[in-house]
């Protein structure tokens, strides 16, 4: 399965003069099956998010619509009020390659990492002060 | 003030990129003390929840003949103990589990402690689940009261290398954003300054 098109699919609308190509590409991947959405170098199903997606052309625009699956949504809210991914993508707002690989080499990461279960310590801690590099360097 | 994300994020990332196993799941939660009093345990147990919900439709089934059920009983949430029996049954079903809580340390103490029995119960029940923590190292003996084994340590200082990296990307982009003044010789002098001087040493 190839990568989706570029382009800001949440944006496209009827307003928007389409752009050469790009609506039969969008429509050919968002009407494959389960709808697969592109994130972080994988594949997610949008039906596990509890997002659903319908194209149409009209008169040359691309039209799309964006829902959420109403009991999805409101299972998930009612597990919990937090958002996974909220906070994560504030964090990350800022990324150096590079930056904090130390810690990824320590052995205490690489057996607690790739460890046969059972035969390696299941808790990882790290302790620093405010400021070191746990959430945030500055 | 000068910021960049740190550590937690890069596990995070570094496991989903690099994670040796299929069917695993990568399940995080990053503390927020602007929000401190919706960080109960059982929300942010929830929080992880939702992770594995995303992953594993056949769970999603599970899960909605409880919600079903409580609907019936006015919608009420689930209880912690609840919430960890059929999270561990959920997590159960895949070969491993890595669970990241950063900055455990910005909970209120009764929610803290909350949680920190809770993860113990986790790891205790399914052998399959990893943990990984972050927190300032004063609230240390709790996690010595809390697990059985304190686990592996990493103690985490600021980073000369990283401190001179991020600064020097920093005024890289500061120059192209305001070309002029930056010269090199004052390069080099917050280079040699700026380190040393961080928060985090």
């Amino acid at each position: 399965m190839s990568a989706p098109p570029t382009g800001d699919v949440g944006s496209s609308g009827s307003d928007n003069p389409r752009p050469d190509g790009m609506s039969n590409t969008l429509t050919t991947w968002i009407q494959s099956p389960n709808y697969p959405l592109w994130r972080n170098g994988s594949f997610w199903n949008a039906a596990d998010f509890g997002i659903s997606i319908c194209c149409s052309l009209s008169a040359g625009y691309a039209n799309i619509k964006v829902g959420i699956y109403e009991e999805s949504s409101r299972i998930q809210a009612w597990l919990s009020p937090l958002s996974p991914g909220r906070r994560y993508q504030e964090l990350c707002w800022s990324r150096f390659g590079g930056i904090g690989d130390w810690v990824l080499q320590k052995n205490e990461f690489q057996t607690w990492c790739k460890g046969e279960d059972g035969s390696v310590d299941p808790i990882l801690l790290c302790y620093g002060d405010r400021g070191a590099g746990k959430t945030y360097l500055r | 003030m000068l910021t960049s994300n740190g550590i937690s994020a890069l596990v995070r990332d570094t496991l989903c990129r690099q994670s040796p196993l299929k069917n695993t799941v990568i399940l995080c939660h990053y503390c927020d003390y602007q929000v401190q009093k919706e960080q109960s345990a059982v929300n942010i147990i929830g929080s992880l929840f939702r992770q594995v919900n995303w992953k594993l439709p056949v769970i999603q089934s599970e899960i909605r003949r409880v919600f079903n059920e409580s609907k019936k009983r006015s919608g009420k949430s689930l209880q912690l103990t609840d919430m960890i029996q059929l999270f561990v049954q959920a997590i159960s079903s895949i070969r491993r589990a890595y669970i990241c809580v950063d900055a455990v340390d910005v909970l209120l103490p009764e929610d803290r402690s909350e949680l920190l029995r809770a993860l113990q119960r986790i790891i205790q029940e399914a052998p399959n689940a990893r943990l990984f923590l972050t927190t300032r190292p004063h609230i240390r003996p709790e996690f010595v009261k809390h697990f059985a084994k304190e686990g592996c340590v990493i103690d985490v200082v600021a980073d000369q290398g990283d401190i001179a990296s991020y600064v020097s990307i920093k005024i890289e982009y500061s120059k192209h954003q305001c070309p002029g003044p930056v010269t090199e010789n004052l390069k080099d002098d917050i280079m040699k300054i700026v380190p040393g001087q961080a928060l985090g040493t």
